[in-house]
C-alpha cells in the first residue's frame, strides 16, 4: 500500500513526482508552500512509521553528528528489504572541522555490520590510532558472528501501516512504544531508512510541528517538517527546534537537524547520497 | 521515584501484546541491581557505573561504548523468573546519557538480536520483541553494538 504521495502544494505541483534517485550533494534548496492538514501530516508520519514497506533496496552514505554522544561519523550502508532481506554498513569517525567548518578525510579505521540472510557479522579493522579513532578500540582486527536466522512474515507483517495511534500504546498505565521488526538488521542506518524512532518520539505530538515546504537534498526531493522538541527531547539534546527532510515516497528521512535556540545544531543526520530502488553490491553482504 | 526494583501484576493491558487477544496479561519488570524480591535479576559483567537521580525506580547503569575491552568484557543481563511464555520484551530508555546509536539487546536465548538507537529512541518503554521461550532474559551484547557513545542498563520487562 502506497501512502502519502499525494502532498500537494498550493499551485498543484505533486512534489512526489518523477525523481531521480541517483542523489548527489546538492545546495539546490527552494522551499514552496505545502499542504499541512491534519490529514497530510499523519500520512507522512504514517509512512515514517511504515517506511520499510515503501522501497525494497536503499544504499548510500550520511553522516551523523551527535553532540549529546560524542561522535561524528560517516555511514556507508545498503540495505534488501526483499524477501531475502540483508543489510551492510560500515562506520567510520570523521575529523574534527577544520576552522572553516569543512570536515576532513574519514578516520582509517571502522567498523563494519552486516546481516547476511542468516547471520549478523560485526567486523572491526582495528587501526594504529586505536587510542584516538572514533570506533576501533585496538590495532587488531575483531569479528563476531551471531546466528539470528530469518524474521518470520508474521512478525514483519506486524503492525504494518499501522498509525501513530497503534504504535504508541500504554501498557500497566505506562507509555510504551512499539517498534515493527526491521528483517534486514539495518543498524544505525536504520535512523535514516527507518526512522520510527522519529516519527514516534519527535512527531508524537501534531500541534508541535508543522508540514513546511519542499526541499532537494542530496539530490532527492523532499518533504520539510519543522518543529519544537518536547520536553524530553530538548532536555535529552539541550537543544529546542528541529527540522527534518522526508522522501515522500518511502518515508525515509534524508536530514534531521536539531537546534538550540541560537541555531546552533546539536545533533543531525545528512545524506551525502542515496539510491532507492536500484541495484546493490551484492559481495559486500558477503565479505568485507 | 523510589528505587523498587520490581513489579509482578496482574493487570489489564489497555494497547495490545504481540499476537496475543488476551486483554489481562502479566507484568515483570526486573530494574538494573534489581532486588531480591524481583521477578528476576539483573547480572553484569565488566565494570558499569551505577547512578541515581533519574530512571525507572531512580536509578541504572551505564558504561562508555568506547571503554577498553567493552566488546569482549561488558553485557547486562536481565533475568525473569518467568517461564515458558508469549511474552512481549520491553526495555526502559528515558536518560539523556544513553546515546549509543545501535545497542543490540538479545531476546532470550534463541529470540534473536533487536537493535536500538539509545540516542533516538522516544523516552519511556520501548518494545523490543515478541518470543516465547523457557527461559526469559534480555541482554545487551556489546560485541553487536557500535562502539560509540554511552551504553546505559535501566529497567526491563515482559508482559505475558
Amino acid at each position: 500500500m502506497v501512502l502519502a504521495v499525494s502532498l500537494v502544494v498550493y499551485n498543484g505541483t505533486d512534489i512526489a513526482g518523477n525523481q531521480d534517485n541517483v542523489a548527489r550533494a546538492s545546495a539546490n534548496i527552494q522551499k514552496v508552500k505545502v499542504q499541512n492538514t491534519s490529514e497530510q501530516k499523519t500520512k507522512l508520519q504514517t509512512l515514517m512509521l511504515n517506511s520499510i514497506d515503501h522501497y525494497k533496496t536503499a544504499k548510500g552514505s550520511f553522516e551523523y553528528f551527535s553532540e549529546s554522544g560524542k561522535f561524528h561519523i560517516i555511514v556507508d550502508y545498503q540495505t534488501d528489504l526483499s524477501d531475502s532481506p540483508k543489510s551492510y554498513e560500515k562506520v567510520r569517525g570523521l575529523a574534527t572541522e577544520n576552522n572553516n567548518g569543512i570536515t576532513t578525510a574519514a578516520e582509517p579505521g571502522y567498523e563494519v555490520s552486516v546481516y547476511d540472510g542468516e547471520n549478523l557479522i560485526n567486523y572491526n579493522s582495528g587501526s594504529s590510532d586505536y587510542q584516538t579513532n572514533s570506533v576501533t578500540k585496538s590495532n587488531i582486527p575483531t569479528k563476531v558472528v551471531v546466528k539470528v536466522g530469518k524474521v518470520s512474515e508474521k512478525e514483519r507483517n506486524y503492525l504494518k501501516n499501522a498509525s501513530i495511534h497503534e504504535r504508541i500504546t500504554t501498557v500497566d498505565g505506562e507509555k510504551a512504544y512499539i517498534h515493527r521488526i526491521d528483517p534486514s538488521y539495518m543498524g544505525i542506518a536504520k535512523t535514516s531508512l527507518f526512522p520510527e524512532d522519529i516519527a514516534m518520539g519527535f512527531l508524537a505530538d501534531d500541534t508541535l510541528w508543522d508540514i513546511t515546504g519542499q526541499e532537494n537534498i542530496a539530490g532527492v526531493k523532499t518533504v520539510v517538517i519543522e518543529g519544537k522538541l518536547n520536553s524530553e527531547y530538548s532536555k535529552r539534546y539541550n537543544a529546542k527546534t528541529f527540522k527534518l527532510n522526508i522522501e515522500p515516497n518511502t518515508g525515509i528521512m534524508i536530514q534531521m537537524e536539531v537546534f538550540d535556540s541560537s541555531g546552533t545544531i546539536k545533533e543531525s543526520i545528512k545524506t551525502k547520497n542515496i539510491e532507492i530502488n536500484k541495484s546493490l553490491d551484492t559481495k559486500l553482504f558477503k565479505s568485507f | 521515584m523510589f528505587k523498587k526494583g520490581y513489579l509482578s501484576i496482574l493487570s489489564l493491558v489497555m494497547g495490545f501484546t504481540f499476537f496475543s487477544t488476551n486483554i489481562f496479561a502479566a507484568t515483570d519488570i526486573v530494574d538494573n541491581d534489581a532486588l531480591s524480591s524481583a521477578p528476576g535479576y539483573s547480572e553484569q559483567k565488566g565494570n558499569w557505573t551505577y547512578k541515581t537521580g533519574s530512571g525507572y525506580y531512580n536509578d541504572y547503569r551505564i558504561v562508555s561504548a568506547t571503554v577498553n575491552g567493552f566488546d569482549t568484557d561488558y553485557a547486562y543481563i536481565w533475568r525473569f523468573y518467568a517461564h515458558d511464555k508469549n511474552a512481549a520484551h520491553y526495555v526502559y530508555l528515558n536518560n539523556k546519557d544513553f546515546t549509543n546509536p545501535r545497542t543490540a539487546y538479545q531476546i532470550d536465548e534463541f529470540g534473536g538480536i533487536v537493535y536500538i538507537n539509545q540516542n533516538t529512541a522516544p523516552g519511556g518503554w520501548n518494545f523490543l520483541k515478541t518470543h516465547k521461550e523457557w527461559n526469559h532474559m534480555i541482554v545487551i551484547n556489546t560485541s553487536l553494538t557500535t562502539k560509540l557513545g554511552n551504553v546505559g542498563a535501566d529497567a526491563t520487562k515482559i508482559t505475558y
